[in-house]
């Protein structure tokens, strides 16, 4: 089950026509899949979009069987670009979505195969582009895969009406020019809050079942020479302007005509809000987008709609295009269609505002302000500094030897912690060895406390990307992939090959029960039973199943020694083909939330409740830390010392601590401090153990005050 | 002042994950829209929806007349700079990051931040103190912001048993920022439904002391060195110990040495504390000659009184089993989570003696004799090393415990004791040789023992620093820059646990033989054994 559930949202979805519907804006597009007659949904979670994912997953049994939608996770987003064939005969609509470009990358085998035949039904894919503040991937433009394959991109203002009534046009668009249509969701825009205006949902006409009854197939779409050259010649001559013809019709792109005739701004419609609030700090737009300045803004940012652009352009002595991300592809092909068409308007685009970088309203502005004191005789000439841009003081600039860093890193309680530490320990006995990293939680891995991994090359390729070190060595390289990324490909991709080529190396997979960095959803190894999935297949059987001879389970990962143990005997070990080690154990997010609930039960139905957590003896806590560089858990935190004769912070947990044991193990393995104690609380507790902790307290504290009396001699009002 | 009557307000809330951030959220907007207003929020997690900071902006929107249907406000979706009415912080270093993004303007942001802090791993996991200064926050963001509200939001959120973020929403009222009366802002949290009542009492808090305290907490005053220990008993002994120190000592120093006394007795007994004593009336007599001059009053004999009595007070077996068994520390585990004695409760204590804890605690001549025989330290491996969890609260466990706690009056016949005292002396008798030489460089080596801390692997990779530079200081002795060269090396084995940053500060100064390779897991044992050896040579 999902990190976050959305039972209770996804009752809005049944909102008719003209009710009001609140919401974040991918509950939005959830509903305007809906008005738009879906046939069925798929996709890969992952941040901005992953509570699509869980929203879709959510309204399965509220709405989406009842309208005869099928939803699937996808094992991957090569899957979930695959599973839009379905639109390639057959008039069904269908959506997939998932995070870009990472996905995008996954999926783009299948899409231009998707992109080459084309469609009949609407095909369109959700793609949450992780760009700029807030992002966890490297920073590239999806733009570049629609311009490749000739998939049409949309970019809506974020806005949840724009976004509602883009969704809806998507399908039609790609049905009237037969080709996939990529809806583009910035960070910010899939979590805004708003509201918008709601239609009645619409059932498909054409159903599943239909076309299963009623199979089609047609040679020429299916991507075979000769087929293909037909393809490309269809793409330019028949799909494109058909798309051109729709997207005028239906004005998908708007023209915001300002009082002045001789300047303008292309924007690409994701980027309209943040024009409009720079436009206001220029004082050239009111608060509610009434423009001096003419916009024409691209809800539509591939293809371009060239005689929009040179209308647009036309009686301008200069137009600024702000384009997000590098490369500017439209603004290169802004400049050929100028020039081509003998367009004389002065077009800026970066040459104004960086080539790099989220456009925020601070860049923006400073862009449109270089553009109009350059471009006009009038406006903002005199301005020298620009307004709301106050003079960081020298107080600020201090800060910056002050505030510190603060990196993502594992949760408090995490069992992948563990592992990290067992590696940590396993290196300071044989020194560094090469690890190559995956995406996920355990990738946080790389920064400190533990400083482990050399190199993330892509979702479940962890193991692939340790390939190369297939050589005799005494110290193998450590790869490490999550449960997530192996059944995303890293079976076949990494043990698989691994396997077929004698590698010797050492594969450690990580098993937490769930895709826990994109939300904790179920996946093929899940331990928790799903009604609608098939969990409970393991991991390792799996490996085995390819052909892993060497194979360790390890149940418990905060089991430190074992870990240790483990992973010694992985990496002596000579000959007998890959090395994996499956560490299990649950997601603490998960855990906890489960845990919590029903214990509040049993607490209520008087039954014996016990809980732990760890403290620290500031006493004997001398201030070094080793434990802290061993860990890095939230709640293992330092204060500033007790004792005044120490000046360096000692240790403390904090009560976040959730007793997971990890700081007890490290003790063990590590050989640290005296000072860990597990304190565990029982409520409820049953006559016997009442009666045996007072039989023992009773004891112990005769011992205690027979001790306290060789104190007393000096603690007369001492001063500690 | 803000002016209640704007169109626009533009708030950003900094949160770590588990602050409650997206809650602080919803409430505002809850509270807006059903004022009619327009209202706007959107965050960016990222990555950091597990431990990193959380940006939640909110744009509320006051309706005009003649909106109606036709005219929306364009409202955006990130923050600018100079452009933020309201900033909230949930801790004190993400106000500082908020400031250094702009977000906080002299002539209009509120900053309403929480003064408790959520130390980041780098300021956790140094071996040194890297924590960072909170008071530079305070005083830019007295600069900065219009007004600045803060206070320790966290402790008032545990005494309400709520979380930061009702606490956050009622200084958010009491700032009287928002042009929303106090039912507006308490109904919000009703329609959110989830433990309204103590978000309501934390909210309440949160109100009256942001009305109250509208400006920044007093930066927190460091808590005074020890005043010293009065002692009223009656013990004869200890009386005239502390007459000593009276008739001997410098005014000045007499705090601290009182303080040293109180330690001994603590530690060991009477007769420990007078070693103590002794050893500082040489220290001092020496002190009082070299530093002639006379500036600071025994400088040097300030820094050792508290470094000698810290390393004389060291942490054996018998010092942590008397720790661990006594009943304020009971007390204060009950404290911690918050239960009373009565209570049903566990205490498990994860220890790991290695037989070299184990050989220290028996008398000085049989430890080193089972250390050398082989058969008799498997033994007593066997018998009492390796990881072990005792529950205090347990019959067996706390009786053990106790009993090794007994043998406090043997300690000064242990292994152990030999070992620290044959160090404590060597250094001692560097310290007085430097004194005389380099006034400065034997301020330096009398801080020194600070490098020793911990226990186990712990203590000898501080030892070995502390060896590298007490050998490094004797090299360098009778070089002008002696003591700035000690102090940077100190700085220097404090970056890692490894000690090549050390190893690398040794060799600048063509002193790197004097840094001992760290032991590899086979010749750990040899290195420790060199240590009794030397120590039995002594």
């Amino acid at each position: 089950m999902a990190e976050r559930s959305f039972k209770s949202e996804v009752k809005k979805l049944h909102a008719g026509e003209g009710e009001l519907f609140h919401g974040e804006g991918i509950l939005a597009v959830t509903k305007a899949l809906l008005q738009s007659g879906v046939s069925y949904v798929g996709g890969y979670q992952g941040s901005p979009i992953s509570h699509l994912m869980d929203v879709l997953a959510d309204a399965r049994e509220e709405i989406l069987d009842d309208m005869g939608i099928h939803f699937e996770t996808s094992a991957s987003e090569a899957t979930a670009a695959a599973m839009l064939s379905a639109s390639v005969h057959y008039p069904l609509r269908g959506a997939v979505t998932w995070k870009s470009t990472v996905g995008t990358n996954v999926a783009s085998d299948a899409l231009a195969n998707l992109a080459s035949g084309g469609v009949t039904g609407g095909a369109v894919i959700i793609i949450g582009e992780d760009y700029g503040e807030g992002s966890s991937i490297m920073q590239e433009r999806t733009h570049a895969f629609a311009m490749k394959s000739h998939i049409w991109l949309l970019d809506p203002r974020p806005n949840l009406p724009s976004i509602v009534d883009m969704v809806e046009k998507s399908f039609e668009l790609s049905e009237a020019s037969h080709t996939p249509v990529m809806l583009q969701m910035r960070i910010r825009a899939c979590h805004v809050h708003g509201q918008f205006v709601a239609r009645d949902n619409r059932k498909a006409e054409f159903s599943l079942q239909d076309a299963l009854q009623n199979p089609k197939r047609d040679l020429s779409r299916v991507v075979l020479p000769p087929a293909t050259f037909l393809h490309e010649r269809e793409k330019i001559e028949a799909r494109l302007p058909a798309a051109i013809e729709f997207i005028k019709a239906q004005e998908l792109n708007e023209f915001f005509p300002g009082s002045r005739e001789d300047v303008g701004i292309i924007l690409q419609g994701g980027s309209y809000n943040t024009v409009i609030r720079a436009l206001e700090h220029l004082g050239q737009a009111d608060a509610y987008g009434q423009s001096q300045i003419s916009l024409y803004v691209m809800n539509v940012a591939f293809p371009l709609i060239d005689d929009e652009l040179l209308r647009f352009a036309q009686g301008k002595s200069a137009v600024l295009l702000v384009e997000e991300g590098n490369p500017e592809f439209i603004e290169h092909e802004l400049h050929t269609l100028f020039a081509r068409a003998g367009c004389k308007t002065q077009l800026q685009g970066k040459a104004v505002l960086p080539r790099v970088g989220e456009y925020t309203t601070d860049v923006v502005k400073a862009g449109i302000r270089n553009f109009l004191q350059a471009q006009t005789t009038d406006l903002l000439q005199h301005e020298t500094a620009l307004s709301f841009v106050p003079a960081r003081s020298l107080s600020v600039e201090t800060l910056t030897d002050v505030v510190p860093a603060r990196p993502a890193g594992f949760c408090t309680g995490c069992p992948e912690r563990p592992i990290f530490s067992a590696i940590k320990l396993l290196q300071k006995e044989r020194g560094d060895f090469h690890i190559s990293c995956d995406i996920g939680c355990h990738l946080f891995s790389i920064l400190p406390p533990f400083n482990l991994g050399a190199t993330t090359m892509g979702y479940g390729l962890g193991s692939a990307s340790a390939s190369a070190f297939n050589v005799s060595s005494d110290k193998p390289a450590i790869s490490i992939m999550g449960d997530g990324g192996f059944w995303h490909n890293g079976l076949t991709s990494g043990v698989g090959n691994a396997v077929f080529n004698k590698s010797d190396g050492v594969n450690l997979i990580i098993d937490n029960a769930y895709t826990a960095a994109t939300g904790g959803q179920d996946i093929l190894s899940s331990r928790a039973t799903n009604t609608n999935l098939a969990t409970n297949n393991p991991i390792s059987r799996a490996v085995e199943g390819v052909g892993v001879k060497w194979v360790r389970t390890l149940t418990r990962t905060y089991d430190v020694t074992a870990m240790l143990k483990t992973l010694r005997e992985a990496v002596s070990t000579k000959g007998q083909g890959p090395k994996v080690i499956v560490a299990q154990s649950e997601c603490m997010l998960n855990l906890q939330r489960r845990e919590k609930r029903s214990k509040r039960a049993d607490l209520k139905a008087g039954k014996r409740v016990s809980e732990a957590r760890f403290a620290i003896d500031e006493q004997t806590c001398t201030g070094d830390r080793a434990c802290i560089r061993l860990s890095g858990c939230p709640s293992l935190t330092v204060k500033e010392n007790p004792d005044p004769w120490r000046s360096d912070p000692v240790t403390r947990i904090d009560n976040s601590c959730v007793g997971c044991g990890l700081c007890g193990e490290n003790v063990h393995a590590d050989i640290l401090c005296p000072s860990f104690v597990r304190v565990e609380v029982v409520r409820n507790a049953g006559r016997w153990e009442t009666f045996r902790r007072r039989l023992s307290q009773s004891v112990i504290r005769r011992l205690q005050k027979r001790a306290q009396r060789r104190h007393e001699i000096y603690q007369l009002d001492g001063a500690a | 002042m803000t002016t209640l009557d704007k169109q626009r307000f533009n708030i950003a809330i900094t949160a770590m994950g588990g602050q409650g951030g997206g809650v602080l959220a919803d409430w505002i907007v809850g509270m807006a829209e059903a004022a009619n207003w327009h209202a706007q929020t959107t965050s960016v997690p990222g990555v950091a929806q597990r431990t990193g900071a959380t940006i939640y902006y909110l744009e509320l929107f006051r309706p005009q007349p003649g909106d109606a249907d036709t005219r929306r406000p364009v409202l955006s979706l990130s923050p600018a700079s100079g452009d933020v009415d309201l900033v909230v912080a949930a801790e004190l270093m993400e106000a500082g990051r908020a400031m250094q993004r702009g977000f906080v303007t002299p002539d209009r942001t509120t900053l309403i931040a929480s003064s408790h802090r959520a130390y980041a791993v780098a300021e956790k996991e140094s071996m040194g103190n890297a924590i960072a200064d909170s008071d530079s926050v305070h005083v830019t963001a007295a600069e900065m912001a219009q007004r600045y509200i803060c206070f320790d939001m966290a402790a008032l959120a545990e005494q309400c048993r709520s979380v930061v973020s009702a606490v956050l929403f009622g200084a958010i009222h009491g700032s009287a920022v928002l042009p929303f009366g106090r039912e507006d802002f308490e109904q919000a949290i009703r329609r959110g439904g989830v433990g309204v009542d103590a978000s309501l009492a934390a909210f309440a808090a949160g109100a009256a002391q942001a009305e109250a305290n509208r400006k920044p907490e007093n930066p927190v005053v460091p808590s005074p060195p020890a005043e010293g220990w009065h002692y009223r008993g009656q013990d004869g002994g200890i009386r005239q110990l502390l007459a000593t120190i009276e008739r001997d000592f410098a005014p000045t120093l007499q705090p601290l040495l009182q303080e040293g006394v109180r330690r001994m007795l603590d530690h060991s007994d009477l007769r420990y504390a007078g070693r103590y004593i002794q050893r500082m009336q040489r220290l001092e007599a020496l002190d009082a000659e070299a530093d002639a001059g006379g500036e600071a009053v025994g400088r040097c004999s300030t820094v050792a009184a508290r470094t000698l009595g810290l390393w004389m007070a060291y942490e054996d077996t018998i010092r942590v089993a008397d720790i661990k068994t006594r009943s304020q520390r009971f007390e204060r585990l009950y404290d911690e989570v918050g239960i009373d004695a009565d209570q049903v409760s566990h205490f498990t204590e994860f220890m790991h003696p290695r037989l070299e804890e184990v050989a220290e605690t028996l008398p000085a001549g049989l430890g080193r004799w089972v250390l050398r025989t082989r058969w008799a330290g498997r033994l007593l491996e066997v018998l009492f090393a390796g990881p072990k969890k005792l529950s205090t609260q347990g019959l067996c466990g706390f009786v053990s415990l106790y009993l090794v706690a007994q043998l406090r009056p043997l300690r000064r016949f242990s292994l152990r004791d030999a070992i620290e005292q044959t160090q404590i002396d060597a250094w001692l008798e560097q310290l007085e040789r430097t004194l005389v030489a380099d006034y400065d460089l034997g301020c330096e080596v009398a801080a020194l023992p600070e490098l020793i801390k911990g226990y186990s692997k712990t203590r000898e990779r501080g030892l070995r620093s502390f060896r590298a530079i007490s050998a490094a200081a004797r090299a360098l002795s009778g070089r002008s820059d002696a003591s700035e060269i000690l102090r940077n090396l100190k700085t220097a084995a404090l970056l890692s646990e490894e000690g090549s940053e050390l190893e690398a500060a040794l060799q600048r100064h063509q002193l790197g033989h004097l840094f001992e390779p760290l032991p590899g897991k086979q010749q750990a044992s040899a290195g420790c054994a060199s240590q009794y050896v030397d120590a039995a040579a002594r």
